[in-house]
């Protein structure tokens, strides 16, 4: 097959992998873009995703009991991390960093401790192919894609139309004002924090079949969900979607080129270049 | 907002106590505490560098070692590829390829503020360590490269102290020279400029100073430091890694120079020496030194609320004032 052949492949895979990063990425666009949290210990909650679905399919509970405990695990991480940290260091944005590296570091131990340093993979719960313009291409990616659509779509409704999301922004925006028209802004932010871990174990979990689960696999989904975060513009629920989805198909087509680490340092030095111009505060 | 000890004569004297008594402790110590504490002095140097940006520059850098890796790159390629020169030659490509790497990192950071900041940082040491990877025959990617014995500084001076003395005699050296340089930093013209550019840099840049030229420096002085640590632990250890450039060598100075208080002129080895014996009093556990590290940041994320010069540290940042 020559470059070309490859095309159409490397263009449904861009797309198909922008949505899974799309998918770790929701956690962080709410958390940060929303929030204003800037926690590095996201990728780390999308891990023990993995790593729960990864012990429950072990167990032989089966996947979707991974998924669920999944969900549990990363939103329980959340209320953890949230109410014994972050709400007493205020969300202050140095202590909060310098608090989510610490956390970042003690979640990869934890990990190492109970799944031990080897990758491992996990049987998807449904394989089949699915045959589109003469390619044959896995349905359970593409079913994941369309969970992180949905996903995405959730999130977008939850914040420009429910009561919590109106909440979320008025405390972001001032939060004095907020708790003077009753807004109880601790709670806002705890439920807040904890939507994005529940998403983070989610991804988790619906990703450990596709890619391996290995104890440090989270700060390189931090790295590019802050990357998606960044470009899509900051609190843009469908940015994060558009430049996931972008930075997938880069990703796929230089991919063609170049081998996959040089691939994805050309994505961040692009990335780093446009930081570097563009005045982002 | 001067504080009285950045310009009493208390600082430089307590400094040269601290160095002399580390050279007549190595007369004490078992073979082992020397080699331990050489290892943290050569680190300490590299402390040094991450706290020019930290309190001068009021820039919380997530990716400084990118600079360490490359000096340490820099230096131990050099040694290993090029006969001519011999270390000092070798010391100064190190030098040159973390001036090179600040001078990047200058750039990118130079129109982001606060958070921006950090994830930028974080983001070019992380290509800095996908491209060590992906060259991994040129670097050796995780497993590092080990120098021949010739091609080091402790070799070449072992005739004199042996390799345990020279190794640990090399870290002293370097180690004056940065406190040095931060004591001569901290009462020049230069160091001043760099303060008042943290504080208000509209003010300074209205006054006629430029202000992208003063950020170079200033994120070059840090370069700089943090290469010839790099360059010192190729050299004298003869050996190099990838895994120095990973994100657990960005991390680990925040800590350093938070917990040896609020000087900077003793405080980023204070702070290293005492996470450096504490690790290694951890590390029966297994990796019990990455526990120590995480465990630190958010005992000292707390400390941060409760210390005043922590909280007025942490309000200088740039972008991030409270």
């Amino acid at each position: 097959m020559t470059a070309l052949e490859y095309l159409p492949l490397a263009l449904l895979d861009g797309v198909v992998s922008g949505l899974m990063l799309a998918l770790v990425a929701l956690g962080l666009s709410l958390a940060f873009g929303v929030m204003r949290i800037v926690n590095l210990a996201h990728g780390e909650f999308y891990m023990m995703g993995a790593a729960a679905c990864l012990l429950a399919v072990r167990g032989g509970l089966g996947f979707w009991a991974g998924l669920l405990a999944a969900a549990l695990l990363g939103g329980a991480l959340a209320v953890l991390v949230d109410v014994s940290v972050l709400r007493r260091l205020e969300y202050g944005l140095a202590p909060t960093i310098i608090a989510t590296f610490g956390i970042l570091l003690v979640l990869q131990q934890v990990a190492l401790a109970v799944i031990g340093p080897a990758p491992s993979s996990v049987e998807p719960p449904l394989s089949f192919l699915l045959s589109l313009w003469g390619i044959s291409y896995s349905g359970y990616k593409l079913l994941v894609a369309a969970a992180s659509l949905g996903a995405a779509l959730a999130v977008w409704l939850m914040i420009r139309s429910s009561e919590l999301g109106l909440k979320m922004r008025a405390v972001q925006q001032n939060r004095g004002l907020a708790e003077a028209l009753g807004i109880d802004s601790g709670r806002v932010m705890t439920v807040g924090f904890v939507v994005s871990g529940v998403l983070a174990g989610l991804a988790g979990a619906m990703t450990a079949p596709i890619r391996q689960v290995h104890f440090l696999m989270g700060l390189d989904a931090l790295i590019w969900s802050f990357l998606v975060v960044v470009v899509g513009g900051v609190g843009r629920v469908g940015g994060t979607v558009a430049a996931a989805v972008g930075i997938g198909l880069l990703e796929s087509f230089t991919a063609l080129l170049l081998p996959p680490t040089l691939s994805r340092v050309l994505s961040l030095a692009l990335v780093l270049a446009y930081v570097a111009v563009r005045r982002l505060v | 907002m001067a504080g009285r000890s950045r310009y009493s004569v208390g600082t430089p004297v307590l400094s040269a106590i601290v160095i002399t008594a580390l050279a007549l402790l190595y007369t004490l110590l078992p073979d082992y505490g020397r080699t331990l504490l050489a290892r943290i002095m050569v680190l300490s140097i590299y402390s040094y560098g991450f706290a020019v940006s930290f309190h001068l520059l009021g820039v919380m850098s997530l990716g400084h070692a990118a600079l360490f890796a490359s000096g340490m790159y820099g230096a131990g390629l050099y040694a290993l590829r090029s006969p001519v020169g011999g270390p000092p030659a070798a010391l100064a490509a190190g030098l040159a390829s973390s001036l090179i790497v600040s001078v990047i990192l200058c750039l990118v950071t130079l129109r982001t503020r606060g958070p921006y900041t950090m994830i930028a940082t974080l983001l070019l040491s992380q290509a800095l360590y996908l491209l060590m990877l992906h060259f991994n025959e040129v670097t050796g990617g995780e497993q590092g490269i080990v120098l021949p014995r010739q091609a080091t500084v402790a070799w070449q001076l072992e005739g004199v102290l042996g390799e345990a003395g020279s190794r640990y005699f090399i870290a002293l050296a370097g180690l004056t020279a940065a406190v040095l340089s931060v004591l001569l930093l901290q009462r020049s013209r230069l160091g001043r400029i760099l303060l008042a550019l943290r504080d208000d840099e509209d003010k300074l840049e209205s006054l006629g100073y430029d202000r992208r030229l003063y950020r170079f420096i200033g994120f070059s002085v840090s370069g700089l430091l943090s290469g010839l640590s790099g360059s010192l632990y190729a050299l004298t250890y003869g050996y190099m890694g990838a895994g120095f450039a990973g994100v657990m060598y960005s991390v680990q100075p925040i800590l350093w120079v938070l917990v040896g208080g609020p000087v900077i002129e003793l405080s980023p080895f204070i702070g290293c020496l005492a996470v450096g014996i504490l690790s290694d009093l951890a590390s029966g556990l297994v990796r019990g030194h990455v526990l120590v590290v995480g465990l630190g940041l958010v005992a000292i994320a707390f400390a941060t609320r409760r210390l005043v010069w922590m909280s007025r540290l942490l309000g200088r940042l740039e972008g991030v004032g409270r």
